[in-house]
C-alpha cells in the first residue's frame, strides 16, 4: 500500500491516489484521520504493529511507499475536535506521524525529518551555502523578518522551474544547465523529489531563487512521474 | 536564563542578550548578494548585532503568543507574522552557521516527538520502557489487559504530565479515537537525569512523592556520573 499524506483542500491528492491501481494507494488527511486510520503501534517492536487503513488490515511492512504533500498537520484541520483542544491534538498527531513515517522502511518521495513529514524543508539561509559549494549561482535576496523588502526578482528576464523525481526530470525540459543544477542539488540533499526555481538575468545566465521538497501534485506531469517512481 | 546570563557576565564573556520578550521591537535583516556575501543583522531598540560576528549562541525558545502585546490578536496579525518571521530567520541562520549553538533546531526537534526520540535512544543502545500508541479502543483495552502498571502521557511535548492508568480511565477509552494516545510501562524507583554538555556530564538523582516529579514534592541531589 502507498500512503499519500495531504489535506482535504488539495483535490490533486485524491486524483493522485486514483492514478494507482484500485486499493493500492490511500489518502491520509488530518480531517478524516479518525475514520481512515486505526492502529496500535509498538514503539519497541514497530514491525508487529497493527493498523487498518480504510477498514483494511495492513501490516506496516506492507506499506510500500509514502508521498507527502504537507510538512505537518494544522490545528484547523481537526474540525471534529473542540476548538480549545485542536492545537493539542494537532501537536500530538504531528508527533505521532513524524515517528510513524520515520519508522516505515519503504520508498519515500520526501523522507521525514524530526521537524517535518516532508523531507528537508530548507530556507534560503540554509540552501544557499549548499548551492555555493556546487557552484550554482544564487539570485540576490534582501529580507527583514523573513519578508522580502526589495523585489529583486522584478529585475529578472524570465523564470524557470525544474522538478526531478528519482532520475526523471518531469514535464518540459528546461535548459541543460538548469537540469544539471537541479540534479546536483537533489543528489547533494539525497532527496528523491526536488523542485528548483530559477531566474534568468541575461540570456543563458540562470540563478537559483528557491528550492522545494514538497511535491507540487497539482501538475499532471509530476503526478505521472510520482506514480512511475513507485511502479 | 538569568542564571546563565549572570554566569556569563561573571566570566567576562562578550555578551549580547537578545530578550525574547522584546521580539515585537526586534528586527532581523538578511542580505544575500554575490558581491557582498551573506549578512544577517539583528536590531533591537537601535542596537545592532551582525550574526557573522558571534561565535556561540544559547537559545531558549518561548512562545511569543503568550506575551501581552499578542492578547486578542490572531496568529495572522502582522505583528505575529513579523515575530514568527524573526524567529524563522534567526533559527535558520544559526542552524546553517559554523557557530556553536546550544542547540540547533533539528536535534532539538526530537523533543517534540517522544516515540521518535525513544527510537533514537533505543538505537543508541539504551533500554526503553515498553511503549504503545493507539487510537483504537479495542487495541488499547487488549494492551491494558495484558500489561499492568501502565502510565499515559502526551506524544508531543505539549501538556506532558504523566498519569498512571487506573480503573477510572477504562471508562474513557473511547476517547482515544479522537487522538492517538501513548501508553508506557511504569518504571518504579528513583529518577536520574543526566545533562551532557560537550564532553561533560551533569547528573542528578531525583526522589519525589509524585509519579511526575515536576509536579510533586521533590528532592534533587547532584551525583557523580559514572
Amino acid at each position: 500500500m502507498i500512503l499519500v499524506i495531504s489535506n482535504i483542500a488539495n483535490d490533486a491528492a485524491q486524483t493522485l491516489v486514483d492514478m494507482f491501481p484500485p486499493g493500492l494507494a490511500a489518502l491520509i488527511t488530518a480531517s478524516e484521520f479518525n475514520h481512515i486510520f486505526k492502529g496500535g503501534i509498538y514503539v519497541n517492536d514497530f514491525p508487529t504493529s497493527k493498523i487498518t487503513i480504510n477498514n483494511v488490515a495492513v501490516s506496516v511492512s506492507e506499506i510500500s511507499g509514502v508521498i507527502t504533500t504537507i510538512s505537518n498537520f494544522y490545528p484547523q484541520e481537526f474540525y471534529y475536535i473542540d476548538t480549545d483542544d485542536r492545537e493539542y491534538v494537532s501537536a500530538e498527531m504531528n508527533a505521532f506521524f513524524i515517528y510513524f513515517l520515520a519508522e516505515l522502511s519503504c520508498k519515500k518521495i520526501n523522507p521525514p525529518s524530526a521537524k517535518t513529514f516532508a523531507g528537508t524543508v530548507m530556507y534560503h539561509t540554509e540552501w544557499v551555502k549548499i548551492a555555493e559549494t556546487l557552484n550554482i549561482p544564487v539570485w540576490p535576496i534582501h529580507t527583514i523578518n523573513a519578508k522580502a523588502v526589495n523585489n529583486e526578482l522584478s529585475q529578472a528576464d524570465s523564470f524557470y522551474s525544474c522538478t526531478v523525481i528519482g532520475e526523471l526530470i518531469t514535464g518540459e525540459k528546461p535548459a541543460e544547465e538548469i537540469c544539471r543544477y537541479t540534479r546536483s542539488l537533489q543528489q547533494k540533499l539525497e532527496l528523491p523529489y526536488l523542485s528548483c526555481y530559477f531566474a534568468e538575468r541575461t540570456a543563458g545566465e540562470y540563478y537559483l531563487t528557491d528550492i522545494q521538497s514538497i511535491p507540487d501534485i497539482s501538475i499532471a506531469a509530476n503526478r505521472e512521474a510520482i506514480v512511475n517512481y513507485f511502479s | 536564563m538569568s542564571m546563565v546570563y549572570t554566569e556569563l557576565k561573571k566570566s567576562g564573556a562578550n555578551l549580547f542578550f537578545l530578550d525574547h520578550q522584546k521580539i515585537f521591537d526586534s528586527e532581523i535583516e538578511y542580505i544575500y548578494n554575490k558581491n557582498d556575501s551573506i549578512r544577517c543583522v539583528v536590531s533591537v531598540n537601535g542596537i545592532a548585532l551582525d550574526l557573522n560576528e558571534i561565535r556561540a549562541a544559547y537559545i531558549r525558545p518561548y512562545d511569543f503568543r503568550d506575551y501581552s502585546p499578542m492578547e486578542g490578536k490572531a496568529i495572522d496579525d502582522p505583528m505575529a507574522i513579523a515575530a514568527s518571521g524573526f524567529e524563522l530567520q534567526l533559527m535558520t541562520w544559526l542552524d546553517a552557521s559554523d557557530t556553536v549553538v546550544v542547540n540547533r533546531s533539528h536535534p532539538a526537534a526530537t523533543n517534540n516527538s517522544k516515540p521518535y526520540q525513544l527510537s533514537l535512544i533505543s538505537k543508541a543502545g539504551f533500554k526503553v520502557p515498553q511503549t504503545y500508541i493507539s487510537n483504537d479502543k479495542d487495541l488499547v483495552q487488549n494492551f491494558l489487559t495484558k500489561n499492568t502498571d501502565i502510565i499515559y502521557k502526551s506524544i508531543s511535548g505539549v501538556r506532558s504530565i504523566v498519569h498512571k492508568v487506573t480503573d477510572m480511565h477504562l471508562g474513557f477509552l473511547e476517547d482515544v479515537q479522537w487522538c492517538p494516545t501513548l501508553f508506557q510501562r511504569m518504571i518504579d524507583g528513583v529518577n536520574y537525569r543526566a545533562h551532557v554538555f560537550d564532553d561533560q556530564i551533569f547528573a542528578v538523582r531525583i526522589e519525589s512523592d509524585s509519579l511526575d516529579y515536576r509536579y510533586g514534592r521533590t528532592s534533587i541531589t547532584i551525583v557523580q556520573a559514572v
